[in-house]
């Protein structure tokens, strides 16, 4: 069976997903909170697409790495919609999004300190028991560190092992981290604990200044994203890949040919590895 | 057991506070350039999302006074839903309740908010199950009126369901508003209400009446006597309502 290729949903195509056209992903993901709590038009049409397709969830407000404790409302709602929805794999985002009791709604990055990997990894042990189920945790694009102790391959992998959780491994993330602060990417997919790993996301993003990369979502995935991409699943087992796109909609059909693109590469990578361990 | 230092607190704190504020801050080990697109992406979330949510208040403000006006909230207001689409009502209440410069030259500013954020709200509140059996037909003789759940009834003080906004504001007045959704489309209606109206929706949100009760008392509150002409226009109104769909059908008188 060939790999899972899945989209993120977005209400400017949900029809086009309902009536499968010309986009046709194996699943989607979606963003709780953006259908939480929601009736009439939406909950309709969310529906008419988590029947027809199997959901993953990716979460923007869980906010595991706060320095307060965890939304304990919140998480309760949440497992409720995951449940509901039948979400197969639920992902966060390593990085905080509320402090000092006040929600900002950006992914702000977690000082890359020994005292936070411990804090870190017990928000998600706890979130992991409370949602009675793994989380996989998300390598963010960070523009700063914030007086960092060690690096963020050490922090990833740090957080990882203490929280014993999945990970979700951005690839975009990590080359715009890569190229933002200077560092090797594949040498940084390489310390990554790759058996972790159980869903990936691709993306494209913008380069703003010359030397700055911003992860927006909103353009089409690059051939340097496509080939660090290729390298790290030739590493790693087979897992469901989601294509992301916030905005700057193209047409749908180049939407389905970079879901094309991913599961020519996952085929060559994942094909092999299945023929080798035959 | 705490396992977080007071130090990497404070650090996550003031980053969070930059971004809300845009005050130099410094922070060890960070990079300026870095610093100053957190700035900017944040607020921008800020802004999209209540852009998106207030048109018509976002179209009449200046583009100084709307950025202003975000950018107060977004540094002294601690928002609270963990839902980004439900920020835009934090807004509102930040509005309404605090002293702000933009309100004592646009007294209506707190209204046009809670009345963009109504359609919203009615858009998107969640399905409300109907417990009990009726007929989805109009037959309002002596029956009960089964008024669509999923309204508001609100009071304003500009016609904003009316007029464009620069006439509504010209035509101060006391305005009734059924707003409500559809079950087909999920689409939102504005009705406007005269005050007999507004008496006889919240009486059947209280209790099941059928149109003679209602009459009946509406006869007694506003001191009409022609009962006949009170039922008339009853009828008709439930049957326009019923027509939009902000009424659903009616329910059997009980049997005595």
């Amino acid at each position: 069976m060939s790999t899972k290729i899945g989209i993120g949903l977005r209400r400017e195509f949900v029809d086009e997903l309902v009536q499968q056209k010309q986009l046709q992903p194996d699943f989607i993901e979606l963003a709780p909170e953006n259908w939480m709590k929601m009736g009439g038009y939406w909950k309709k049409k969310l529906r008419q697409v988590t029947e027809k397709y199997p959901v993953t969830s990716h979460g923007l407000s869980l906010s595991l790495g706060s320095p307060e404790e965890l939304d304990y409302d919140f998480i309760k709602e949440l497992k409720k919609f995951l449940e509901e929805n039948n979400v197969q794999i639920f992902s966060e985002h390593l990085s905080y999004t509320k402090t000092n009791n006040a929600h900002i709604y950006d992914l702000l990055p977690i000082p890359f300190r020994e005292d936070a990997v411990k804090h870190v990894a017990a928000r998600i042990r706890e979130a992991q028991e409370l949602l009675g189920r793994k989380i996989a945790i998300e390598n963010v694009s960070y523009y700063t560190p914030v007086d960092a102790e060690m690096d963020e391959a050490e922090f990833l992998n740090g957080v990882v092992e203490e929280a014993d959780c999945n990970l979700l491994l951005d690839v975009n993330n990590v080359y715009v981290n890569a190229f933002n602060h200077d560092y090797d990417a594949r040498e940084f997919i390489n310390r990554l604990p790759l058996d972790k790993v159980a869903y990936i996301h691709m993306a494209g993003h913008e380069k703003v200044e010359p030397n700055l990369i911003i992860d927006t979502h909103g353009e089409a995935i690059i051939d340097p994203v496509y080939k660090l991409f290729d390298y790290t699943v030739n590493r790693m087992p087979e897992v469901p890949v989601l294509l992301e796109r916030d905005f700057n909609f193209p047409e749908m059909e180049e939407l389905q040919q970079e879901m094309n693109n991913l599961r020519n590469i996952t085929e060559k990578a994942w094909r092999k590895e299945n023929a080798n361990t035959k | 057991m705490r396992t977080l230092n007071n130090y990497t607190e404070k650090l996550q704190h003031r980053l969070a506070e930059y971004c809300r504020t845009g005050s130099p801050n410094f922070l060890p080990g960070t990079n300026g350039k870095g610093m100053k697109h957190y700035r900017r992406l944040s607020f921008n979330i800020f802004n999209n999302t209540l852009e998106q949510a207030y048109p018509i208040t976002y179209e009449y403000l200046d583009e100084s006074e709307w950025t202003e006006l975000v950018d107060g909230f977004f540094s002294g207001h601690d928002c609270q839903t963990p839902l980004l689409w439900q920020m835009p009502y934090e807004f509102y209440t930040y509005v309404e309740e605090h002293d702000l410069k933009q309100k004592e030259k646009y007294p209506f500013l707190p209204e046009l908010l809670y009345f963009e954020w109504l359609e919203i709200e009615v858009h998107t509140m969640e399905d409300i199950d109907i417990q009990a059996e009726y007929i989805p037909d109009k037959h309002f003789e002596d029956t009960i009126p089964l008024v669509n759940p999923e309204h508001r009834l609100v009071q304003l003080n500009y016609p904003l369901h009316l007029k464009p906004i620069k006439e509504a504001i010209q035509h101060p007045g006391q305005y009734f508003v059924l707003i409500f959704r559809d079950p087909d489309e999920g689409n939102v209606h504005f009705i406007n209400l005269s005050v007999v109206f507004v008496f006889a929706l919240e009486q059947l949100s209280q209790q099941d009446l059928t149109i003679n009760e209602l009459t009946e008392m509406i006869s007694e509150q506003f001191g009409v006597e022609d009962t006949g002409e009170i039922k008339k226009h009853l009828e008709g109104f439930f049957e326009h309502l019923f027509d939009q769909q902000a009424v659903l059908g009616y329910k059997p008188k009980k049997q005595e």
